[in-house]
């Protein structure tokens, strides 16, 4: 096998993940209970799946553990959706 | 004389960089369709807004933290395979197997609800109510469908796995299978951490 860039030892990371994506979990399903304007709202829950996505695509995922390539590909990627996803949008909205 | 040489090359690496093209592709074929529901969201803002008060928040919270506690073992899993604990890796796959059964089960209730109900693709019920409406449940049963025909296809990677571990194709300096098996399941991860919001949350 190859050797990653850091060896993950310990089942704590994997614990502490599972944490922090439920906590952030309930805390969206929290938030839809909150008097909030509706764009504020949408934007704190899909910002709270995004830093759960980072967190899956980082640890569970190990983009952290391997080598750098691999997360700039994945960087590309997402910021290629991401980009796709505003043009669409900006041109629905403002055709 | 002649020799007969046996190759058994092994590539880890470059099995790794194919799991992650592979993932790549199904990253796109996910964000067109979240792309098609964030462009009829915008366009029948009424009808989705109401179709989405329809759906269970508890059950979706449910089998979301099901999926999250199912990418735990499955990433406990990936350790122990390399510390050679093999019973302790099938135990964590089993696991994540019955985890993700529990998530499918779930499922299958929620869907039947809705189609007591009558709000399912093509029925009387649904056709009578809003252009959104139709929209909404459309997109609902074939997302969250597709993202269940994923979650069957982990299920059977992770029998493949078992059955590699259990035949001894699969142990601690070999297990390429498992950490490829561990992505696409996290993969799934991945797609409900996003479908879970937009149709359960955002109302």
């Amino acid at each position: 096998m190859e050797p990653t860039k850091k060896k993950i030892e310990g089942y704590g990371l994997y614990i502490i993940t599972f944490t922090v994506l439920s906590f952030l979990t309930l805390l969206a399903v929290w938030l839809t209970h909150v008097r909030l304007a509706s764009p504020i709202m949408i934007g704190f829950i899909m910002l709270i799946a995004a830093c759960q996505a980072v967190i899956v695509l980082f640890y569970n995922m190990h983009l952290k553990f391997h080598d750098r390539i691999l997360t700039i590909f994945v960087g590309l990627i997402f910021s290629l959706i991401i980009l796709l996803i505003i043009v669409t949008m900006l041109d629905f909205v403002y055709r | 004389m002649e020799h007969t040489l046996a190759i058994n090359h092994r590539d880890d690496a470059a099995s790794r960089i194919g799991m992650w093209l592979f993932i790549f592709t199904e990253l796109f074929l996910f964000a067109g369709l979240f792309l098609v529901f964030a462009v009829y969201r915008v366009k029948y803002y009424e009808g989705f807004h109401l179709a989405s008060k329809e759906l269970n928040v508890t059950i979706g919270t449910i089998n979301s933290i099901i999926l999250l506690l199912s990418g735990m073992t499955m990433g406990i899993a990936y350790l122990t395979i390399q510390k050679g604990k093999t019973k302790l890796t099938l135990a964590l796959l089993t696991i994540t197997i019955v985890l993700g059964i529990v998530f499918l089960v779930n499922k299958y209730f929620e869907w039947s609800i809705k189609f007591e109900h009558g709000l399912y693709p093509g029925s009387p019920e649904l056709i009578s109510l809003s252009r959104g409406d139709v929209m909404f449940f459309g997109l609902y049963f074939f997302m969250t469908g597709l993202h269940a025909l994923h979650l069957i296809a982990g299920l059977i990677l992770i029998a493949i796995v078992i059955g590699g571990i259990m035949r001894g194709r699969v142990h601690a300096s070999k297990y390429a299978l498992l950490e490829n098996c561990s992505l696409y399941w996290h993969l799934v991860d991945l797609v409900w951490l996003f479908l879970f919001p937009l149709f359960y949350l955002i109302n």
